[in-house]
């Protein structure tokens, strides 16, 4: 009985050996033959629709890539790891992606708490399997901060998302705009997640930067006034009882600040059968083209970020990215905000740095060149932040990081627009020099309101 | 003086007035033995040819780990827990507060944490009590979810949705096959430390009085058992060993948040793995666990979109085909009837 054991327990490690061994030889070949293609893990939650997207549109930029000679004749290859929104899983990925896959770069989309798991994991491996993490939409300030502190270490981590506290001059705009239309009393709602609170409490001062007014004392400033404020539960579903309160509170204009995976659709139909329908209504986390379809039309007249549904550039601004628009229909994708911001201009941004660099191999060169290498995107310049200022190091350049109140003179940009007829959005900013935008293109809601059959 | 008296089974030593038991027949050490080997080889296999594996042999390991002392709480309880992961948040947190704020490392905070989770336990222990059947388990199952909100209510000490991070490293070799290691053996040591002692307890004389807590507890009264007593150790122990899994997890990843391991989704894969692997057996956590972890990695590795659809799929055919109570390790348990392996006495 025991020697069958014995035998048995000798069979099952040897097949599992063989098979393994197989596997291990067979990636040896590959790093041993002629130069294969540079590999790019995606590590995310594939279940969600944005995880998919992002997916969707890297592997049409890979194949934008190839087809136009690849990098340096070597060709682009992305691969998903599916980590279901969860670290242990994230990290597991991110092992296999450097182990298995012999990745360059990984990026890992979006959840702040997953990059800093996977972050962790990538600093242990990273002497012994050097490669760039990339942080696809990943927002807390918290991912930059080791950069800074052991550049050595970390040299190696890069985010392509505006980071928290980088978003003040957003929010000011969005006061800015609501002042500018004569409104005085408002009503102010955010998603209750850590990022938003630190937008709407002040940001205290470091030893970079004096303390940042939070959104109600700016407002203050103007001698505008928040009458009514609330941090509502992520998808809370049920907004009615919310919208009559400001109502009653006197408010002639709602801000709504909220992700991308929010039940903003929710809150559109609410708002628009509620008695705020009247009230100006600023949204963020509209995502999505078909937002006009997802909520019946009736997000018509409601302020958004332009950019979270619609590219502020295309075509002949970006001559190195091509025209998403054209490629949205071409492959059939859709279009948001992980995908404008980073994902698909992040990949020319790579594929560019990567020429600089000489290619893959060596992975300090190409560390230099993403800090050098900028590209106009569909959003604006993409670049890296390269002064060493926590959060903004090793980030997509947006806010002056001297005065974070304010637009970087090149970097992202973010714009407002109107949901009008037929679901078009018109800026009512002006994003960048020669793009058609204007405060003179907003109309009441009321008013759009009767173009709806 | 020592006295030894070698019998036909055991090796009886006893000193003073105390006697203990050392079973030399083989049926009952032999898969114990088997099985160690076999845990304590796999971590070398894994890191040299494929080290994804070695990461997802630690959460079999943290599964496994954390259904042992849910089986352990049941049986002594005679009550099914659907909240075992608010002790790993409180572990977790525990280890996480103290290593950041204090700049504690891994070995500082293990008592620290355990001390912790055991005052956590204790205070709501007289649950076990207080309340049983479906108020029992809607009590359990919203301790964890009110935990998470309270991460999100005080996001200044638990940082919400993105958690604490920056955490002393559980391991720190400098070489990352030695990391892989370090860790997988940590793992493997503490799921081992689980397996023994809750073998020894169940068969001990204390284990015998749990199983009658667990069969009938008013006869077990009827009996001289104290009964709140066993119910109130049992739910101790039990959620400070989930503690431990929580410390684990903190220095492990390096990052710790509540939205991570205090929804539901969470504690399903738990009960899963006890239900799955089999709730009578203490080695079918075991089996759970691993069977849970890779598969769940084989999916994704193999079947793209679908595989959030297949996972649950497959593990709910489980959960009516295995035997019922018995789950995967019954299939083997039926098989080999005469070895010993430790079980628990399950009713409820």
């Amino acid at each position: 009985m025991r020697i069958k054991m014995l035998v048995t327990c000798a069979i099952i490690f040897a097949v599992i050996g063989v098979a393994f061994g197989f596997a291990g030889t067979v990636q040896a070949d590959q790093k041993a033959s002629v130069k294969g293609p540079i590999v790019m893990v995606y590590v995310a939650d594939m279940a969600s629709p944005a995880g998919s997207l992002v997916f969707s549109w890297l592997k049409v930029a890979a194949e934008q890539i190839n087809e136009s000679g690849g990098i340096l004749g070597q060709k682009m290859k992305v691969i998903a790891e599916d980590c279901k929104g969860q670290p242990n899983l994230a990290v597991e990925a991110y092992t296999r992606a450097l182990t298995n896959h012999n990745a360059t770069i990984v990026s890992i989309y979006p959840r702040s708490e997953i990059v800093l798991a996977c972050e962790a994991k990538a600093g242990e491996m990273y002497p012994d399997y050097p490669h760039i993490l990339l942080a696809i939409g990943s927002a807390s300030d918290e991912i930059t901060y080791r950069i800074v502190e052991q550049y050595d270490k970390w040299k190696f981590v890069f985010r392509d998302q505006i980071t928290v506290s980088a978003r003040v001059p957003i929010y000011r705009d969005q006061i800015d705009f609501f002042h500018t239309l004569g409104v005085k009393k408002f009503a102010l709602l955010r998603e209750d997640l850590t990022w938003t609170e630190s937008i709407f409490n002040a940001f205290p001062a470091t030893k970079y930067h004096p303390a940042i007014l939070s959104v109600p004392d700016y407002a203050k400033t103007l001698g505008m006034e928040v009458v009514y404020q609330k941090a509502l539960k992520y998808r809370a579903g049920m907004y009615s009882p919310i919208f009559e309160a400001i109502t009653a509170s006197g408010a002639e204009g709602i801000i709504f600040i909220a992700s991308d995976g929010n039940d903003t659709d929710v809150v559109v139909r609410q708002w628009y059968d509620s008695s705020a329908r009247d009230l100006h209504m600023l949204l963020t986390g509209a995502t999505g083209a078909r937002f006009w379809e997802r909520t019946g039309g009736k997000v018509i007249g409601v302020i958004v970020g332009a950019g979270e549904i619609m590219p502020l550039l295309s075509g002949k601004y970006t001559p190195e990215v091509p025209d998403v628009m054209e490629t949205a229909e071409k492959y059939g994708l859709q279009l948001a905000s992980p995908v404008l911001y980073s994902g698909y201009p992040d990949m020319f941004l790579i594929k560019k740095a990567l020429i600089k660099a000489g290619g893959a191999d060596d992975i300090n060169a190409v560390i230099k060149a993403l800090e050098e290498t900028e590209i106009m995107g569909p959003q604006g310049l993409l670049k890296f932040e390269t002064t060493r200022i926590p959060p903004f190091f090793h980030g997509a350049v947006f806010c002056d990081i001297n005065d974070p109140t304010k637009y970087a003179a090149q970097g992202i940009r973010s714009a407002l627009g109107q949901v009008q007829e037929n679901g078009k959005i018109v800026f009512i900013q002006k994003p960048f020099e020669g793009v058609d935008g204007s405060i003179d293109y907003y109309k009441s809601v009321s008013e759009l309101r009767k173009t709806l059959k | 003086m020592v006295k030894i008296d070698f019998k036909r089974d055991r090796i009886n030593i006893r000193w003073r007035g105390g006697k203990w038991d050392w079973m030399i027949e083989p049926r009952y050490w032999r898969n114990t033995f088997y099985w160690t080997i076999v845990l304590l080889l796999l971590p070398l296999f894994f890191v040299y040819f494929s080290p994804g594996m070695a990461v997802t042999m630690v959460s079999a390991n943290v599964y496994a780990a954390l259904g042992i002392p849910l089986a352990f709480m049941g049986l002594g309880t005679g009550r099914v827990n659907f909240g075992p992961n608010f002790y790993v948040g409180v572990g977790g947190y525990a280890a996480a507060l103290l290593s950041l704020h204090l700049g504690f490392g891994q070995l500082a905070t293990l008592p620290l944490a355990i001390i912790i989770t055991a005052i956590a336990a204790f205070i709501f222990s007289p649950l076990v009590i207080m309340a049983k059947g479906l108020y029992y388990t809607l009590l359990t199952l919203l301790l964890p979810l009110v935990f998470l909100e309270v991460t999100f209510i005080y996001t200044d000490i638990f940082k919400g949705d993105v958690g604490l991070f920056g955490i002393s490293p559980l391991v720190d070799f400098g070489s990352t096959t030695a990391n892989f290691l370090g860790a997988a053996y940590i793992s493997s040591v503490i799921l081992l430390i689980f397996l023994l002692f809750t073998n020894k307890i169940m068969k001990s004389r204390y284990g015998l009085i749990m199983a009658t807590v667990n069969d009938d507890e008013e006869v077990a009264q009827g009996i001289g058992v104290n009964i709140n007593r066993v119910k109130i150790l049992s739910f101790i122990v039990a959620a400070t060993m989930i503690g431990i899994i929580g410390w684990f997890l903190a220095h492990y990843y390096g990052t710790f948040s509540g939205i991570t391991y205090l929804p539901l989704t969470f504690m399903l894969k738990i009960l899963l793995v006890l239900m799955i692997g089999g709730r009578a057996q203490i080695f079918g956590c075991v089996a759970g666990g691993y069977f849970v972890a890779f598969l769940e990695m084989i999916l994704i590795r193999t079947m793209g979109d679908f595989q959030p659809v297949a996972f649950p799929i497959i593990l709910l055919i489980l959960l009516f085909v295995l035997p019922r109570g018995e789950g995967l390790f019954g299939l083997y348990r039926r098989r080999h009837y005469r070895e010993y392996f430790p079980q628990t006495h399950v009713r409820r």
